[in-house]
């Protein structure tokens, strides 16, 4: 009886202990649950990006009767869930996709739309282009893409005295202003310039803007470069020698959209959804073109419709990317204020322009002249073990515990090593 | 006995020409069917097909290459990280589940005697396993803010300057130990109940002979709940081992990987990277070494785990 029940125990701690990890890493994907010649579509994202796409698609319905397409909305951890797909052999037909696109086209899991899209950099702009090709060839149909800008407090600013900021300002008018909109009470600083944090949109900007790359034209990691090193130096300078802005420990629980929100910054460089996150706040703001370094660099933050290699009807669902990526089946983006089109003809329409949302009448230019001050992320199938290496070497740097040139070497390593297989 | 129970029997027999004991052999798989159909489909096809795959450089897309034991020994030889990883993860369980343990026993203790009040600090123990996770980590984000955060403003009370927690290497883990610690009402409320479990006349007994509070604990007590201790440092075990929510939120194994352990390993290797291979061998290492300590752990339960019913050899 013992013995019996020992084996019993072992066998359930065997279970147990396997379950939740195996289980999960083999697990197979469910099917699409789309009937027999619906076109499945999946996005991400909230409410606001489910009604657009919905209202989009009854555009194509319009034009494409014959081709029948379901919106599938993955609220949760897209990317696994994407993924889990395609290993089960049931990938949707066309799907959206961001920074993840060439960990799927370098492996062969997406069609090449290089035909069908001929004049992508003209219509599209050239860092979309650059952001979606792979070897030559292009797996990305641009479908949001909106520059990055600063936001900024127009109360703080006219309270300090210093202009409002503009793509005119460089590293050194950013440095003197900063310093003048800074408040300290009993040494303690209750209103900083500016905030940021470990996002690529923000460190790389500043390697961008000095001149600096984080791999080179062959692919192969240059992350401590003397060029990257000074851009660095100058972020760590901002927190710890000119104290403008906040370090990593003194803002744990909060991040730079909420401080800028809360008015405990003056500046914040982030993306288009900002504006909506900003409808109550209490104070009067304003957008700008990012500022300048010895070059000018401005991130985007963008995404792609992608169609499946595996799709059983590609060129059906090509029409449908091509239609949802043009200047009509944009239209919804702009009107609904969810993000700039990323069909240059979209983004200069008065549908984008002139927006009926716009109420505060802010400078929606700002979005549209940064477009051609984006630089393109270095986007290739190993994207997040790049900004892995980054973050796990930087950390350190960021809180203040290690200088500069050791945290960009840390990361060069992981880098070498990654990238070498 | 009646003509029409024999011919029914008979009946029955010849129809089915099946045995009573090859009947109830069958009625058995088939009440049983729907656990092996679970596990073979959901555990054992996921856990061989896993197997096979960490001996593969599987990405999660394209066709599986045989790569032999190459992940094993990328694992214990070549990636940096592992061993960082395997040595968090161990640091995390050593110290977590014993002291979740002791903790949950001296509360359950303190709390399965008769006094004012004692629902209301049962609810409170038990509360924080209530809070989900995530919600969870939001407080103890706050509750570890460096600068101004309450746990540092009471440290500095009493004139000790606390350390930045999750943003400093030497503190992080510790840090989400605090978590583990906090969130011990469960085991707790086990243990209560096994303590009100212990038969009345066994402390009825010892007090007539004199017995004191801690005789009372450690003579009786303790011996007649060490199955449910046993239980829950054996489930302790398996769960510190596999810990991943509190590092996801807390930290996502940050700083430098200071707090990052096996299972978010696995699976930034698999959902990230996609070195699904990689990530399967991963998980078998752990597998093993799961497996080695919870045998060791009941293996020792003969030294020290009391069954009532059972006579000692």
């Amino acid at each position: 009886m013992r013995s019996w029940k020992k084996k019993g125990l072992t066998a359930i701690l065997a279970v147990l202990a396997s379950v939740s990890m195996v289980s999960s890493l083999a697990a197979c994907g469910g099917s699409n649950g789309a009937g027999k010649d619906e076109l499945v579509l999946t996005i991400w994202g909230g409410d606001i990006d489910k009604r657009v796409m919905q209202k989009r698609l009854s555009l194509a319905k319009k034009k494409y009767p014959n081709i029948p397409v379901k919106l599938q909305y993955i609220a949760k951890d897209y990317d696994t869930k994407i993924q889990t797909m395609f290993s089960g052999g049931t990938p949707p037909d066309i799907l959206e996709m961001a920074d993840n696109i060439n960990a799927y086209s370098s492996r062969g899991q997406l069609a090449d739309l290089t035909s069908d899209f001929p004049n992508v950099a003209r219509d599209y702009g050239k860092t979309n282009q650059k952001i979606y090709t792979y070897k030559g060839k292009l797996y990305g149909a641009p479908d949001r893409a909106a520059p990055a800008v600063i936001f900024y407090n127009k109360d703080i600013f006219d309270a300090a005295g210093v202009e409002y900021p503009s793509e005119k300002w460089d590293w050194n008018t950013f440095l003197t202003n900063a310093q003048k909109l800074v408040k300290r009470e009993n040494g303690k600083t209750t209103q900083w310039a500016y905030c940021e944090g470990d996002w690529w949109a923000w460190y790389m900007t500043w390697i961008y803007q000095n001149g600096g790359r984080i791999l080179d034209k062959d692919g192969k990691p240059v992350v401590n470069s003397p060029e990257n090193v000074e851009a660095m130096q100058f972020y760590q300078d901002l927190m710890y020698k000119y104290e403008v802005i906040p370090k990593p420990q003194e803002i744990t629980d909060s991040g730079a959209d909420p401080l800028f929100a809360q008015g405990k910054t003056a500046m914040n460089v982030t993306g288009f959804w900002d504006i909506s996150s900003l409808k109550d706040a209490k104070f009067n703001w304003g957008v700008a073109p990012l500022w300048h370094g010895k070059k000018t660099a401005v991130p985007m933050f963008f995404n792609a419709l992608t169609v499946s290699s595996q799709s059983k009807h590609k060129d059906d669902a090509i029409k449908i990317v091509k239609y949802l990526t043009s200047k009509e089946g944009q239209r919804p983006i702009a009107e609904s204020g969810l993000d700039m089109p990323a069909n240059l003809a979209a983004a200069k329409d008065k549908s984008f322009t002139q927006a009926s949302w716009n109420k505060n009448g802010l400078d929606l230019t700002a979005f549209t002249r940064s477009t051609s001050m984006t630089y393109a992320p270095p986007l290739t199938p190993e994207w997040s073990q790049i900004t892995k290496a980054m973050s796990d070497g930087m950390s350190q740097t960021w809180n203040g515990k290690q200088d500069v040139k050791t945290g960009l070497d840390k990361a060069q390593k992981t880098l070498e090593q990654a990238l070498n297989k | 006995m009646s003509i029409s129970a024999s011919i029914g029997r008979r009946h029955r027999g010849s129809r089915r020409g099946m045995k009573r004991s090859t009947r109830e052999t069958l009625f058995f798989y088939v009440c049983i069917s729907p656990w092996i159909i679970g596990f073979v489909v959901f555990t054992a096809v996921p856990m061989f097909s896993s197997l096979y795959l960490s001996f593969t450089d599987w990405d999660s897309f394209q066709k599986p290459n045989w790569v032999g034991l190459g992940n094993y020994a990328k694992a214990l030889t070549a990636d940096p990280l592992f061993w960082k990883v395997l040595r968090n993860t161990f640091y995390y369980a050593i110290v977590s589940v014993p002291v979740s343990l002791l903790i949950a026993l001296y509360l359950s203790n303190l709390l399965s005697h008769d006094f004012r009040g004692k629902r209301i600090y049962r609810t409170i123990i038990y509360l924080p396993s209530l809070v989900p996770l995530v919600a969870a980590g939001l407080i103890f984000k706050w509750l570890l803010k460096p600068e101004d955060g309450p746990v540092n403003a009471l440290l500095g009370l009493f004139g000790i300057k606390g350390p930045a927690w999750l943003l400093d290497a030497n503190w992080v883990i510790p840090a989400i130990i605090l978590l583990s610690i906090w969130q011990v009402g469960g085991g707790t409320i086990l243990l209560i109940s096994a303590i009100n479990g212990v038969p009345k006349e066994l402390y009825e007994a010892a007090e007539i002979d004199g017995a004191g509070h801690y005789r009372l604990f450690w003579s009786i007590t303790f011996p007649m709940i060490t199955p449910i201790l046993f239980f829950n440092l054996v489930t302790g075990i398996i769960g510190a081992f596999q810990v991943f929510d509190q590092v996801y939120i807390l930290t996502q194994g940050g700083p430098d990987n200071a707090s990052q352990m096996m299972v978010p390993y696995i699976y930034t290797s698999a959902f990230k990277d996609f070195h699904m291979g990689y990530a399967s061998a991963l998980a078998w290492i752990l597998f093993v070494i799961i497996m080695v300590i919870s045998a060791a752990v009941l293996k020792s339960s003969d030294a020290w785990v009391f069954y009532e019913s059972e006579v000692k050899k």
